[in-house]
C-alpha cells in the first residue's frame, strides 16, 4: 500500500473550534439547561453562529491548492498503521460545514421562537447542538472511521429529536423506527469498512482511493459500494429504506427542517460525493445508485399528490429530490448534485419553516384540508413557501431551476436516457403536487372551522396510528402552546425565514455559465473528469431545459385546474372531501411498504423472538449454561478437595506431575 | 599464545549495576534503621531508600535499552527482554511495598524491605541468566528471601505458609537442580548456549524435563501449582502481590531464554510440548478453581495460575512474536493484578488481613470510585475492551493460532470463558445494594495504594489502546 497524502497538512485551530464548538454547547446546555432557563436557546445558536463564522474564515484553508492537492488536513492521532484520525476540510467538506452551521444557525434562532414554553426548552437546543457536532464529524473526518462514528452519531441524534416529545408514543414509536432502519445502514457502512480494512490496509480516505485501483476486483469494488449505499439509502430515505422519513416528521418543526430535511438526510449523498473515486472506478455501482434514485425520486413524488398533512407532503418531497440528488452523483453528475444539496439545504429548509409558522399559528393543525385562505391570515408565511415553491418546482431564476437542470442534462451526459425520463416526469409530479399544497393551503376560504367529516377526514381512530395519537394529543398540546405564544415574538421566528429567501431564489446563480460557472470551477480540482466519450448528449441542454419546462408547466396547469380556479376554490370543501374518498388506497397505504416490511420482517422476527424466548433461551441457553455452572461448581469442589492443606498431599502431586514429565522425556530421549 | 582476558572487566559489572544499586539500598535501609528511634517513621525511611534505590535502578535498567552485552562471558546478558523483564520486576517490588509502607510491625521493615530488595536483585538475575549456575543463583536468591517474607507475620497461617513454600519449593529446587546435572552431563557446558549445539541425546532431554519441572515451579503451573493458593493466603497481602509477579517475570525470563535460546530448534517442540500441555490445564483448572473461592487472595491466586497459562502458551511454536507477546501480557497482568492487589489494600484496616470476596458487596454505592477501579481491572483480567489484558489475549491468540497451535488457542478461549464468571461475580456484587450494617468495611489509612491505582490503571488503558507496543519494544532474546 502506498501512502497517498490527502490535503495540505499543518494545524488548523478554527477547523477544531468548528468542530467542536457545537459539541461545548451541548454539553453545557445539557449540564446547565435548568439554570440556563430561557438563555438556553441563544446560547447554543450563539456557538452554532460561532461555528459558521468560523467556518467562513477558514474559507481559503478549504479552497488551496498546491501540488495537486486541496484543502486543509489536520491530523491527529495516529494509532495503528493505517489508522490515523484527523480532520479534511475541502471543497466539499466546506459546502457541507457552511449548510451544516448556516442554515444550523437559523434554525437554531428559529427554534428559540417555535419551542419557547416548551418544558425541555434547553434540551432541545443541547440534541440540536449535539446532531450539529455529530454532521460535523461526519463531513470533516478524513478516515472512514471517524466517518461511520459521525454516522451513528447523527442517526442518535436523529432519534432523540424523533423522540423529542417522548410523551406521544407515535413519536417514540417514530423516533424507533428511524434509529433502526438507520443502524440498519450503519451496519452496511461497517462492513464496507472492513473489507476496506482487510483489502487496503488503512482506513484514510487518500490510501483508499488511491489504491482502489491495485487492492479491489471490481466485483469487490462493487461490494464495498454496495455496502457503503446501504449506508446512504437508510440515511438518505432511498428505496426501500425510505419509510422512517414521513414518521420521523414526529419531531418538532424545526428538527425536520435541519435534520430531515436540510442536512441528514443528505449524508447519502455526501458520502457518494466524497467516495467519488470508488463510483467512478465502478460502473455497475454507478448504475445502481442512479436507478434506485430514479426510483425514489418518482416514488417520493407520486406518494407526495396523496398526502394531507402538510409535514408529510414535505417529507415526501424530500425524499424524493434526495433521489435526484442520489440519482445525480450516480450516475457521476457529482457537483450537480451537490449543487441540488446546496439549493435544496436553503429552499426545502424555507418550506419547512414556513410550514412550521402556519403550524404554529393554527395551533399544531397539520392537515391542509382545514387550512385554506391562508394568504390573507399569514402574508409572510405565503411569500416563504411560494418562494419555496417556485424553487422546488425548478421555475427559472429561481435555485431549482439550476440545480434540477445540471442534474437533469447530466443524466443525458452521462448516458442515462431512461433516467432523464423519469426525472423529466417526476418534475411534473412535483410542480403538481407542490402547487396542490399552496392551492389548498392559502387560497380560497379558512376551513378551520369546517367540521372534519365534513372534508372526509375520517376518525381519529381509523386514521394512521400518528394521527391518531396526534389529535388525541393536540387539545392538551393546545392548552400548553397557549401560555407559550407569549414568550416568543413573531419576528424571532420570521427573521431565518426572510434569510432564507433570497438564498432559495439566488443561490442556484452560481450555476450560471454551464462548464466556466462559478460553481462547475470550484468544484474542477474535487472531482473527477466526466468519462470524455459520455460528453455528448443527445439532445442539446437548451432543449433538454424547455421539455422539462413544459412538463413542469403541465403539472402546474393541472394543479390549478383541479385546486386553483374560482370553481375549485369555491368548492374546495366537498371536492376535498371526494378527493380523500376516492384516494387510491394503493397511495393511501404507501404503496404498502410499512405492511410488507411487517409481513416480512416485523412478524416474522416476532414469532422467532417468542420462539427463542420462550424455548431457546430458557431451555436450550439457560438450560446449558446451569449445566455448565453446575459442572463447573462440582469440578471447582473437585479441585478444591485436592487442595487439603496438608504438605505431604501437596509434595505428591508435585511428584505425580514430575513422574509424568520424566516418562515423557524419557520416552522422546529414547527415541533419538 | 593469545593475550590474557581479564576475567572482569568494568562492562561486566555495568550490566550487573542495577542489581548492585537495589542489593546497595538493602543494606542501606538497614545500617539507618539501626540509628532510628522507634515509631512510624521508621517504616517510612526504610521504605523510602528502597524506593529511591528501586527508582535508580530502574532507570539505570532503562539505560540498557538496546545495549545487549553478554557480561561474565555469557552468564549474565544485558539488554534483550531482560531489560523489560527488569522494568516489571522493579515496579512490582515498589508498588508490593506501598501496599502496606513496608511488611511487618515497625521495627521489622528494615529487615523485610532489605529482603524484598534482595530477593528481586534474584529476579533480575534470573531474567537475564545466561547460563544454568546464574538461574539457579537467582532463583535460590529469589526464593530464600520469599520463606522469610511469607512466614513475617505472627499469624499461624503466615509462619504455616512459609514453611510450606520452603518446603516444597526445596523440593522443586532438587528437580531443577538434578535437570541442570543432567544438562550438564550431557553438553559438558553450563552455558544455555551449549544446549542447542551438543547433539540430541536421552540426558539432554530428560534433564530439560526436570529442568522445566523447577521452572512450572515458580510459575505455578498446574500440577505443580499446588502451593500457590495457601502460601498466597498465608502471606501477608503485600508479600502476595510482590510474588504474584516478580516470581513470574524471572521464571518467565528464565524459560523464555531456554525456550528460545538454547533448544535446538529440531527437538525444543517435543522438549517444550509438556509446558504448553501444562499450560492449558492451568488456564482451565486455575479459572474452574478460582470460581469456588472466598477469599481474596486465594481467588487472585487462582487467577494468578489461569493468567499464567496464557502467558506460557504465548510461547507455543516459539515464533518470535510469541515471546513479545508473553512478555506484553506479563506487563498488563503485572499492572492489572497489581491494581487488583492495590483495591484490595484499601479495603484493608490491618495491612496484614485478609479480605474476603463479601467484603465488595455495595461497594459501588459505598465508595464508587474504588469499585470503578476494581471494575475496570477486573474487566481487563476477564480480557475484555479498552484494556490491556483484551490486547494481551487477542495477541497470545493471534500467535498461537499463527504458530498452529488450535487446541491451544480454543483453550484459551474456553478458560476466559470461565474466569469472565470469577471476576464478574465480584463485579456484580460491587454492584448490587446491600444493608452496610451486614458488610465489614474497613478501610487503609494508608493513601499509597492509591497512587498505584492511578498508575496501574492509566498503563491498563494505555497498554489497551497503545498499537505499537508488543512488536516494536520489547527486544528479542538474544
Amino acid at each position: 500500500m502506498t501512502h497517498t497524502p490527502l490535503g495540505i497538512e499543518g494545524s488548523y485551530p478554527l477547523l477544531y473550534l468548528i468542530w467542536l464548538l457545537p459539541l461545548a454547547g451541548a454539553v453545557i446546555l445539557w449540564t446547565f439547561g435548568p439554570q440556563l432557563r430561557s438563555l438556553g436557546g441563544p446560547v447554543g445558536a450563539a456557538l452554532v453562529g460561532t461555528a459558521f463564522v468560523a467556518a467562513l474564515v477558514s474559507w481559503n484553508d478549504a479552497t488551496q491548492i498546491s501540488d495537486k492537492l486541496g484543502g486543509a488536513h489536520a491530523p491527529m492521532v495516529s494509532w495503528l498503521p493505517g489508522f490515523a484520525f484527523g480532520l479534511l476540510f475541502d471543497r466539499l467538506a466546506l459546502v457541507w460545514t457552511l449548510i451544516i452551521t448556516g442554515v444550523g444557525f437559523l434554525i437554531h434562532v428559529y427554534s428559540i421562537g417555535y419551542m419557547s414554553g416548551d418544558r425541555a426548552f434547553a434540551r432541545f437546543f443541547a440534541f440540536l447542538n449535539f446532531f450539529v457536532f455529530a454532521m460535523l464529524t461526519l463531513v470533516l473526518s478524513d478516515n472512514f472511521v471517524g466517518l461511520l462514528i459521525g454516522w451513528g452519531l447523527v442517526g442518535l441524534a436523529s432519534y432523540f429529536l424523533i423522540g423529542f416529545w417522548f410523551e406521544r408514543p407515535s413519536a417514540v414509536a417514530a423516533a424507533r423506527k428511524a434509529f433502526v432502519i438507520n443502524v440498519l445502514g450503519d451496519v452496511g457502512i461497517l462492513f464496507a469498512v472492513i473489507v476496506i480494512v482487510t483489502k487496503v490496509g488503512s482506513i484514510g480516505y487518500g490510501d483508499v482511493f488511491g489504491n482502489a485501483a491495485q487492492a479491489f476486483t471490481s466485483g469487490e469494488l462493487f461490494v464495498v459500494c454496495l455496502a457503503l449505499f446501504v449506508g446512504c439509502a437508510a440515511k438518505s430515505a432511498q428505496v426501500p429504506l425510505h419509510t422512517w422519513l414521513p414518521d420521523a416528521m414526529e419531531g418538532p418543526t424545526p428538527v425536520s427542517a435541519l435534520i430531515h430535511a436540510a442536512t441528514m438526510v443528505t449524508a447519502g449523498v455526501y458520502l457518494i460525493a466524497r467516495c467519488a473515486p470508488l463510483w467512478t472506478a465502478s460502473a455497475e455501482a454507478r448504475e445502481l445508485v442512479g436507478v434506485i434514485g430514479a426510483l425514489t425520486a418518482i416514488a417520493g413524488a407520486v406518494l407526495g399528490i396523496a398526502q394531507w398533512d402538510i409535514k408529510r407532503i414535505l417529507a415526501y418531497s424530500t425524499m424524493s429530490q434526495i433521489g435526484y440528488m442520489i440519482m445525480a452523483v450516480g450516475v457521476g453528475a457529482f457537483s450537480a448534485g451537490v449543487l441540488h444539496f446546496l439549493t435544496h439545504a436553503f429552499f426545502k429548509a424555507e418550506l419547512f419553516l414556513g410550514a412550521g409558522i402556519i403550524i404554529h399559528n393554527l395551533a399544531d393543525e397539520q392537515d391542509v384540508r382545514r387550512m385554506g385562505g391562508l394568504r390573507k391570515q399569514m402574508p409572510f408565511a405565503f411569500i416563504a413557501m411560494l418562494v419555496g415553491v417556485l424553487a422546488i418546482c425548478g421555475i427559472p431564476g429561481f435555485s431549482g431551476y439550476f440545480s434540477k437542470d445540471a442534474i437533469l442534462y447530466g443524466t443525458l451526459q452521462h448516458g442515462h436516457p431512461i433516467l432523464y425520463a423519469v426525472g423529466v416526469i417526476t418534475a411534473g409530479i412535483t410542480a403538481y403536487y407542490m402547487f396542490r399544497l399552496l392551492f389548498v393551503t392559502f387560497f380560497g376560504q379558512f376551513r378551520g372551522n369546517v367540521d372534519a367529516s365534513d372534508l372526509g377526514i375520517r376518525h381519529p381512530d381509523s386514521g394512521t396510528p400518528g394521527q391518531a395519537a396526534r389529535l388525541a394529543h393536540e387539545a392538551e398540546e393546545r392548552e400548553h402552546h397557549g401560555s407559550g405564544h407569549a414568550h416568543a415574538p413573531a419576528w424571532i421566528m420570521s427573521a431565518p425565514v426572510a434569510v432564507l429567501i433570497p438564498f432559495s431564489i439566488g443561490i442556484g446563480w452560481l450555476a450560471i455559465g454551464g462548464e466556466n460557472s462559478p460553481w462547475q470551477t470550484f468544484f474542477a480540482p474535487v472531482f473527477p473528469a466526466a468519462p470524455a466519450t459520455a460528453d455528448v448528449a443527445p439532445i442539446p441542454e437548451l432543449l433538454s431545459g424547455v421539455i422539462v419546462l413544459v412538463v413542469v408547466a403541465a403539472g402546474i396547469a393541472l394543479a390549478y385546474l383541479r385546486y386553483g380556479t374560482k370553481a375549485a376554490l369555491g368548492a374546495s370543501v366537498a371536492r376535498l372531501r371526494a378527493e380523500t374518498m376516492k384516494m387510491p388506497p394503493v397511495l393511501v397505504n404507501r404503496y404498502y411498504f410499512d405492511a410488507a416490511i411487517d409481513a416480512l420482517f416485523v412478524k416474522p422476527a416476532a414469532a422467532a423472538g417468542r420462539f427463542f424466548g420462550s424455548f431457546v433461551d430458557p431451555v436450550v441457553i439457560d438450560g446449558g449454561v446451569r449445566e455448565v455452572a453446575h459442572s463447573a461448581t462440582w469440578l471447582g469442589h473437585l479441585f478444591r478437595s485436592f487442595q487439603t492443606g496438608l504438605v505431604r498431599g501437596y509434595a505428591l502431586y508435585l511428584v505425580f506431575g514430575v513422574a509424568c514429565f520424566v516418562v515423557y522425556y524419557a520416552v522422546i530421549g529414547a527415541g533419538k | 599464545m593469545s593475550p590474557p582476558i581479564p576475567y572482569v572487566n568494568s562492562a561486566d559489572l555495568h550490566a550487573l549495576l542495577p542489581t548492585t544499586v537495589i542489593a546497595a539500598a538493602g543494606l542501606l535501609a538497614l545500617v539507618v534503621d539501626l540509628f532510628m528511634s522507634a515509631g512510624r517513621a521508621r517504616r517510612w525511611i526504610a521504605v523510602a531508600i528502597a524506593a529511591a534505590g528501586l527508582v535508580i535502578a530502574g532507570v539505570l535498567t532503562a539505560q540498557q535499552y538496546g545495549h545487549s552485552y553478554p557480561a561474565f562471558g555469557g552468564a549474565y546478558m544485558q539488554g534483550g527482554f531482560a531489560v523489560v523483564l527488569g522494568e516489571i520486576a522493579i515496579f512490582a517490588t515498589l508498588v508490593s511495598l506501598g501496599l502496606g509502607i513496608g511488611i511487618g510491625r515497625d521495627d521489622q521493615v528494615a529487615g523485610t524491605t532489605a529482603i524484598v530488595l534482595w530477593s528481586t536483585c534474584g529476579a533480575l538475575l534470573m531474567a537475564g541468566a545466561g547460563n544454568l549456575m546464574m538461574i539457579f543463583l537467582g532463583l535460590e536468591l529469589l526464593s530464600l528471601g520469599l520463606y522469610c517474607l511469607c512466614a513475617m507475620s505472627v499469624r499461624s497461617a503466615a509462619r504455616e505458609s512459609g514453611l510450606k513454600y520452603l518446603l516444597l519449593s526445596s523440593m522443586a529446587s532438587g528437580f531443577l537442580l538434578y535437570g541442570m546435572a543432567l544438562l550438564f552431563g550431557g553438553t559438558g557446558s553450563v552455558a544455555l548456549a551449549a544446549i542447542s549445539a551438543a547433539p540430541p541425546s536421552p540426558l539432554i532431554a530428560l534433564g530439560a524435563g526436570l529442568f522445566l519441572v523447577g521452572i512450572a515451579f515458580k510459575l505455578s503451573l498446574v500440577p505443580f501449582h499446588s502451593w500457590t493458593p495457601d502460601v498466597y493466603e498465608g502471606a501477608p497481602l503485600s508479600v502476595t502481590a510482590y510474588m504474584s509477579v516478580v516470581t513470574k517475570a524471572g521464571a518467565l525470563g528464565v524459560l523464555g531464554r531456554f525456550a528460545y535460546a538454547a533448544l535446538p530448534p529440531a527437538t525444543a517442540n517435543a522438549i517444550l510440548l509438556p509446558v504448553w500441555t501444562v499450560a492449558a490445564i492451568s488456564m482451565i483448572v486455575g479459572n474452574l478453581a478460582a470460581l469456588q473461592q472466598i477469599d481474596m487472595k486465594r481467588l487472585l491466586a487462582y487467577s494468578g495460575i489461569g493468567q499464567v497459562g496464557y502467558i506460557v502458551a504465548a510461547f507455543a511454536g516459539q515464533t518470535p512474536l510469541g515471546l513479545r507477546y508473553a512478555i506484553f501480557y506479563l506487563a498488563a497482568y503485572t499492572f492489572m493484578n497489581l491494581g487488583a492487589f492495590a483495591v484490595v489494600a484499601l479495603m484493608l484496616k490491618d495491612a496484614d488481613g485478609s479480605l474476603g470476596v463479601g467484603a465488595f458487596a455495595g461497594l459501588a454505592y459505598r465508595r464508587p470510585w474504588l469499585a470503578a477501579a476494581m471494575t475496570f481491572f477486573l474487566l481487563s483480567l476477564a480480557g475484555l475492551p479498552p484494556t490491556a489484558g483484551f490486547t494481551g489475549k487477542i495477541l497470545i491468540l493471534a500467535s498461537s493460532v499463527g504458530a498452529g497451535y488450535w487446541w491451544l488457542s480454543v483453550l484459551l478461549i474456553a478458560g476466559t470463558a470461565i474466569s469472565v464468571y470469577v471476576y464478574f461475580k465480584i463485579v456484580r456484587a460491587m454492584f448490587v445494594r446491600v444493608d452496610e450494617a451486614h458488610v465489614r468495611a474497613e478501610r487503609s489509612t494508608n493513601p499509597l495504594p492509591w497512587i498505584s491505582i492511578a498508575v496501574c490503571a492509566a498503563a491498563v488503558f494505555v497498554l489497551g489502546i497503545y498499537p505499537l507496543a508488543p512488536s516494536d519494544i520489547i527486544p528479542l532474546a538474544k
